[in-house]
């Protein structure tokens, strides 16, 4: 099953492609600022916007801070802390999503009700609550990210839980006497991993975009960190004289953007051999 | 169905106290919050009256109904400022970003289900690739990316349409484009799928083998059946147009409710943020309940149901 869905990803040339490219990305911000050719936060004052070259790639910008070696710092905190946030708010929303539909009952219908009120709020507002509530550092802040995301992937994961609840291995199951911690963890769990891959993926895009945002907004990380969004903003001023300062860090959140939205259609249809029939 | 509009109405508003009560007490207990002490007297009025009978102490909960209270009857605002007149800049504000999310709520529909419709009548040639693969990248662009990209192009580049300002209707396109693009790309991926399932049915071979012309099968067969499933998605969407509506706010410098939202956190003022909290949480609600009555209005399976429903109790 794995094997056959692997072949079906490689086969896949627009996936894979996206797939060597966000590695790449990923792989250079985790290199690069180790090799210490430049540092991202020292000022030169006097190497303003210096041209294009070997020792900056990406020139400087208005500090004279190396913006290739920003890019880099920066993609770790951008691409870092919103895998943080997917993590949490997969993890959080897989436990919440099968429990409630396996169970059921009250604690269902109120998980429900809750997912529906707080997925019909723009996610800045509850970013910005649980932010203003739990205060501004970077941990807290890709929990509020992760808060923001968790109902939809509990709402995903409930639906295609409930498709199995009745399923006859599950009812075999209980007529074995497995109790229900042994049930959800080895049965229900199996059959429903290939929705939770591609439920990440797609939820790893949204924190990437969600991260970049509340940075431009100026209301995520603070400025000195260069976070992508971040440095849109700090750059914006400069956009009639000097747009490649703003238009590297969107460019790089557009790709990796991009990047993990075709993963996630070549990890659909990889997975699922019905969908892909279809199309 | 009335009984189905009742129930979601006091279904939303109970929703809406609640949540609201724990945004108030939040952002009450933060440390340099005012809203810690508001006062529970107003002019003389029936709260008032009732505060004095049951001899109401001022406490988080009694805070919170004189501030609901303010606001249904008064529309007034409390901000714990005495300067601030935080009512007619809402109202104001609101306005503004209201008239933007209508005008991008209509660019969705109208071109999303227009080019979703030739996309899927097209399906095949290079016509509906390039649509397919536009939709593609535009839905993956956070909108902040694309208002860069369109203001480079548009405004440094072409210098063809201004950057800032909301005065003239040329204002208005590029917050347009920036506020609709992922949700058009969206609804025309959708509008086009779901055309295209309709147009393999069984029903549609049977009106071509009748000899029905293309055009009449693709608006008045196909194109009716796939409107519901694509203005669900649109409803689903109405929250990330907010969102998408604050960031062009925000970069457009439009004085709408999402600006001040964003500046009042900034300065960490809670009293606006509060303020805005809740009436963008009316507002989305009131959205959603309108969207819930038009579909259940336009689905007949649904309303047929409901008044079943309705007719047996």
């Amino acid at each position: 099953m794995f094997k056959r869905a692997l072949k079906r990803f490689v086969r896949n040339r627009t996936a894979l492609i996206s797939l060597v490219i966000f590695c790449l990305i990923i792989l250079s911000c985790l290199i690069f600022p180790l090799l210490g050719f430049n540092d991202y936060s020292s000022l030169h004052l006097d190497q303003q916007y210096a041209p294009f070259s070997l020792q900056h790639p990406f020139s400087t910008d208005n500090l004279g801070r190396d913006m290739f070696t920003r890019m880099m710092v920066g993609g770790r905190y951008t691409l870092g802390l919103s895998l943080l946030s997917t993590c949490l708010a997969v993890t959080c929303g897989t436990l919440l999503g099968m429990f409630s539909a396996y169970l059921g009952g009250v604690f269902d219908k109120a998980v429900v009700s809750v997912c529906e009120a707080v997925s019909a709020v723009p996610y800045i507002l509850i970013v910005i609550i649980m932010e203003v509530s739990l205060g501004w550092g970077q941990g807290y802040f890709s929990l509020a990210v992760a808060i923001a995301r968790i109902p939809s992937v509990t709402q995903t994961v409930r639906s295609s839980v409930l498709k199995l609840r009745d399923a006859e291995f599950i009812s075999a199951a209980k007529v074995l006497g497995k109790s229900n911690w042994h049930i959800i963890t080895r049965h229900v769990l199996r059959n429903v991993y290939s929705t939770i891959l591609v439920r990440f993926s797609s939820t790893y895009a949204a924190s990437i975009v969600a991260c970049s945002v509340l940075g431009y907004l100026e209301i995520g990380i603070s400025s000195p960190t260069p976070e992508w969004g971040r440095m849109v903003a700090d750059y914006f001023h400069l956009i009639g004289s000097r747009g490649f300062l703003v238009f590297i860090p969107c460019l790089f959140i557009s790709l990796s953007v991009l990047c993990v939205t075709l993963i996630t259609h070549g990890l659909r249809d990889a997975l699922d051999p019905k969908e892909y029939l279809h199309e | 169905m009335f009984r189905f509009i009742r129930n979601r109405i006091l279904g939303a508003i109970a929703v809406l106290l609640t949540a609201m009560f724990a945004v108030f007490a939040i952002l009450t207990y933060i440390p340099g919050s005012r809203l810690g002490y508001l006062g529970i007297q107003g002019s003389g009025d029936l709260l008032d009256r009732l505060f004095t009978f049951f001899r109401t102490e001022p406490n988080l909960f009694s805070r919170y109904v004189r501030y609901t209270y303010d606001v249904i009857t008064r529309f007034h605002f409390a901000s714990g400022f005495r300067h601030h007149n935080l009512s007619a800049e809402i109202l104001t504000r609101t306005r503004l970003t209201l008239l933007l999310t209508l005008i991008g709520l209509v660019f969705i529909v109208v071109v999303g289900i227009f080019m979703g419709t030739l996309a899927a009548s097209k399906r095949g040639t290079w016509l509906d690739r390039i649509i397919s693969v536009v939709s593609m990248l535009t839905a993956s662009i956070p909108p902040f990316c694309l208002a860069i990209y369109l203001a480079m192009i548009f405004c440094v580049g072409l210098r063809l349409l201004p950057v800032f300002g909301y005065s003239k209707p040329i204002n208005f396109i590029l917050p347009t484009i920036t506020i609709s693009a992922s949700a058009l790309a969206n609804t025309i991926q959708i509008c086009r799928f779901e055309i295209i399932e309709e147009l393999n049915k069984p029903y549609v071979r049977n009106l071509r083998s009748r000899g029905q012309k293309e055009n009449v099968i693709l608006f008045r067969h196909a194109l009716k059946n796939a409107l519901l499933p694509t203005i669900a998605t649109i409803k689903e969407m109405t929250a990330s147009i907010f969102v998408s509506t604050f960031i062009a706010e925000w970069f457009y410098a439009i004085p709408g409710i999402g600006y001040y939202l964003i500046q009042a956190i900034n300065s960490r003022d809670y009293g606006i943020i509060l303020a805005c909290t809740m009436v963008i949480a009316i507002v989305i609600i009131v959205f959603n309940i309108v969207s819930d009555i038009l579909y259940c209005i336009f689905d007949p399976k649904l309303r047929r149901s409901e008044m079943g429903a309705g007719n047996n109790v």
